[in-house]
């Protein structure tokens, strides 16, 4: 296997209760992954730490980019001086967090509960994801020098593909807080994709939806990962979904891993088939 | 049955009001420190009370008074008038009638004038922090000090100008925004408002007890004003050239507010056009991004830390600008200028032209200057007025009375 990410040994506790307890697993590069188990096993605290949002105790987590391995474990929790940030990176990465730094290493996600700027137009929306890649400051912006102006050509290219792809394109201009809640969960995998990532962590990302925009979902993310370098790991609690679409699934319960293998091997698997729905013997 | 619940509730209203009334207003002191007592009063208040209360509560009860009632409180969350690019030959008449203005105003209309332009600025300087990037600023007052007193002491220690005076205040206004910001970086809400709160009682104690450089509670002279070595007084102080003499006119002390005017009216000109250019521009997306959703930001590899620090060394800039024109246009000053009634106002003019409106910011300031001089006979419910008015403001249309329309974007090929 040729993996894109790495998580080794990781875990994490809050205030005693043991969150994530050694967690050892491989993700493939190109392909959808998912992260499967009951409520409270820990999928979500495993991508606040693998998306850089929380720092966990111990471990380590390899991103194996295009261009170069990273640990992000290491890159949240620099010393005061880490090669790789330089000086006020790693004193902002220790004082203020510095889980933005992660995105620009490729790893882009979304949110269980959607986190769009709901204020602002679908547009807007995807042009803030290209902040990082808009070329130029305040300056060449207000004076609208050459340089400023082809890199926001691309960034309106880029946003209008991805607009295009997820069959937003009529809304451009709306409010997001106008767009119906599935087009909001596709506007915000959109919005990631903006960010031009290697990993797309999503988080439920069909929760909420009804059947039919559930199958949409399920069409879009195959024909995503088959078109494009991108490999896919999301969170999701609709089986019919993770069974359909993802290669890969690891299982997670009570913190701990507890299967890896296919949606075949996993339906069989008699460690899941217990913490899903519980055994005989108690 | 609605009259006989209203009769109810009147009832026992009134009986509240009379066991308040009764010990408050039923019993006068007498002139030989007897009391007398006055029952008809607190029978007279408590009646009128009822009578109130029962109108109250029947005409809340019948079908046609909900409706209205829910009418009023519906609020919308958008501006009703949205203005269009295309309407740009309003904005090049209000352009040109700006200009035009001080050439008809008495010396009065001229000062008014020249301050409301100042709360103009002080607006859009806030309007950034508040409005765009959503933190909560109580102590904008704070930079608008920082820049005029830049202005009178650089004038009094190192002879800076009027000219120097504008670049310098801006960066150190600005310096001091970032030094602001950095201890606030990790706090949201209430917590910022606090501290930010703190920071202007805290220029305002430098300023009033630190005598031997600022003068304390005795102010300090402001340098005369002189442009190309010309001066607005009868008679030159700092060595310039009067510039009626020069000109071959009449003296006349609105020479000096002409100036100031057209000056602070370009200035302010050019601030909005770059505020709303900003609002297309990255930085500005980051800053409304930033006031939506300050996690999303950090999913998307924005650095939450230089977006907010430079919304608040960008609006303290502002600020400091503003307060070389004021230190210009009163010519003494003082620490009692700048309380925290003066932030309270700034972010009146910010709430009332609703939040990230920059039309809406130019109007409300234009508005809450005014106002005081026009209702100068009710000066004593100024503030109640302003109060209602943001009450009213936060009801029915929080996002302000008017904005210019967000960038349209054109579809895909």
């Amino acid at each position: 296997m040729n993996p894109i990410l790495r998580v080794e040994n990781l875990s994490i506790e809050f205030g005693g209760i043991v969150a994530l307890n050694q967690v050892n697993f491989q993700i493939p590069r190109n392909q959808i992954s998912a992260l499967i188990g009951p409520n409270g096993a820990g999928k979500t605290t495993l991508f606040n730490c693998v998306t850089g949002f929380y720092r966990p105790r111990e471990g380590k987590i390899f991103l194996h980019g295009a261009r170069q391995t990273s640990e992000l474990c290491g890159l949240l929790n620099p010393g005061w001086l880490s090669r790789d940030l330089g000086l006020l990176q790693s004193l902002q990465a220790r004082f203020f967090g510095g889980s933005h730094v992660l995105n620009h290493l490729g790893v882009a996600r979304t949110f269980q509960n959607i986190r769009l700027f709901q204020q602002m137009s679908v547009m807007e929306n995807l042009l803030v994801a290209q902040h990082t890649k808009l070329k130029g400051n305040l300056f060449s912006g207000l004076f609208n020098t050459q340089a400023y102006v082809n890199s926001e050509r691309t960034a309106l290219e880029i946003a209008r593909y991805w607009l295009d792809f997820f069959e937003l394109s009529p809304y451009l201009n709306k409010l997001a807080a106008e767009l119906s809640y599935g087009q909001q969960r596709r506007l915000e995998i959109a919005r990631a994709l903006c960010t031009r990532p290697q990993l797309l962590c999503l988080d439920e990302p069909a929760a909420g939806l009804n059947p039919q925009e559930t199958a949409e979902l399920s069409r879009l993310l195959q024909r995503l990962c088959a078109q494009s370098q991108l490999s896919i790991l999301l969170i999701e609690h609709d089986m019919r979904l993770v069974m359909e679409i993802s290669q890969h699934i690891i299982v997670l319960d009570h913190g701990e891993v507890i299967a890896i293998g296919t949606p075949a091997q996993i339906q069989q698997h008699p460690q899941v088939l217990a913490a899903y729905l519980g055994t005989e013997y108690g | 049955m609605h009259l006989k619940h209203a009769l109810k509730d009147a009832l026992l209203v009134g009986v509240l009001a009379l066991l308040l009334f009764l010990p408050m207003t039923g019993i006068a002191l007498a002139e030989n420190y007897s009391f007398n007592a006055r029952l008809h009063v607190p029978f007279l208040l408590a009646g009128m009370v009822m009578l109130g209360r029962f109108i109250f509560s029947y005409a809340l009860h019948t079908y046609h008074s909900r409706q209205w009632v829910k009418r009023l409180i519906h609020r919308e969350d958008r501006p009703r008038f949205i203005l269009r690019p295309q309407r740009h030959w309003i904005l090049l008449i209000l352009f040109i009638f700006g200009l035009v203005l001080p050439f008809t105003l008495s010396n009065y209309g001229l000062n008014t004038a020249i301050l409301a332009l100042i709360y103009v600025l002080l607006g859009l300087g806030l309007n950034i922090v508040v409005g765009l990037a959503g933190l909560l600023d109580l102590g904008f007052v704070a930079f608008y000090a920082v820049g005029a007193y830049t202005f009178a002491l650089g004038g009094q220690y190192f002879g800076l100008g009027f000219w120097g005076a504008i670049p310098v205040a801006a960066a150190i206004a600005a310096l001091c925004g970032v030094l602001l910001g950095f201890p606030v970086l990790r706090l949201h809400g209430d917590y910022l408002a606090i501290v930010t709160l703190g920071f202007g009682e805290i220029i305002r104690l430098i300023l009033t007890n630190w005598i031997e450089v600022t003068g304390g509670p005795n102010g300090v002279q402001v340098p005369t004003l002189q442009v190309f070595g010309f001066e607005f007084t009868r008679i030159a102080k700092a060595g310039g050239v009067p510039i009626h003499e020069y000109l071959g006119v009449a003296y006349s002390t609105a020479y000096r507010y002409w100036f100031l005017y057209l000056v602070l009216f370009l200035v302010v000109c050019a601030m909005i056009f770059v505020l709303n250019r900003l609002r297309s521009l990255p930085i500005g997306r980051a800053w409304e991004a930033l006031r939506e959703d300050e996690i999303a930001c950090r999913s998307l590899g924005i650095n939450p830390v230089t977006v907010k620090l430079s919304a608040f060394s960008m609006g303290a800039m502002v600020g400091g600008v503003a307060g070389v024109f004021f230190a210009a246009q009163q010519g003494f000053i003082n620490p009692t200028s700048f309380t925290f009634f003066e932030s309270a106002l700034i972010l009146a003019i910010v709430v009332l032209g609703g939040m990230g409106s920059t039309l809406g910011v130019v109007l409300a300031a234009i508005v809450l200057t005014l106002l005081p001089e026009v209702l100068r006979e009710f000066s004593q419910y100024r503030i109640v007025l302003f109060g209602g008015l943001m009450v009213l403001m936060m009801v029915w249309r929080p996002r302000g009375f008017i904005s210019l329309q967000r960038r349209q974007f054109e579809g895909a090929a």
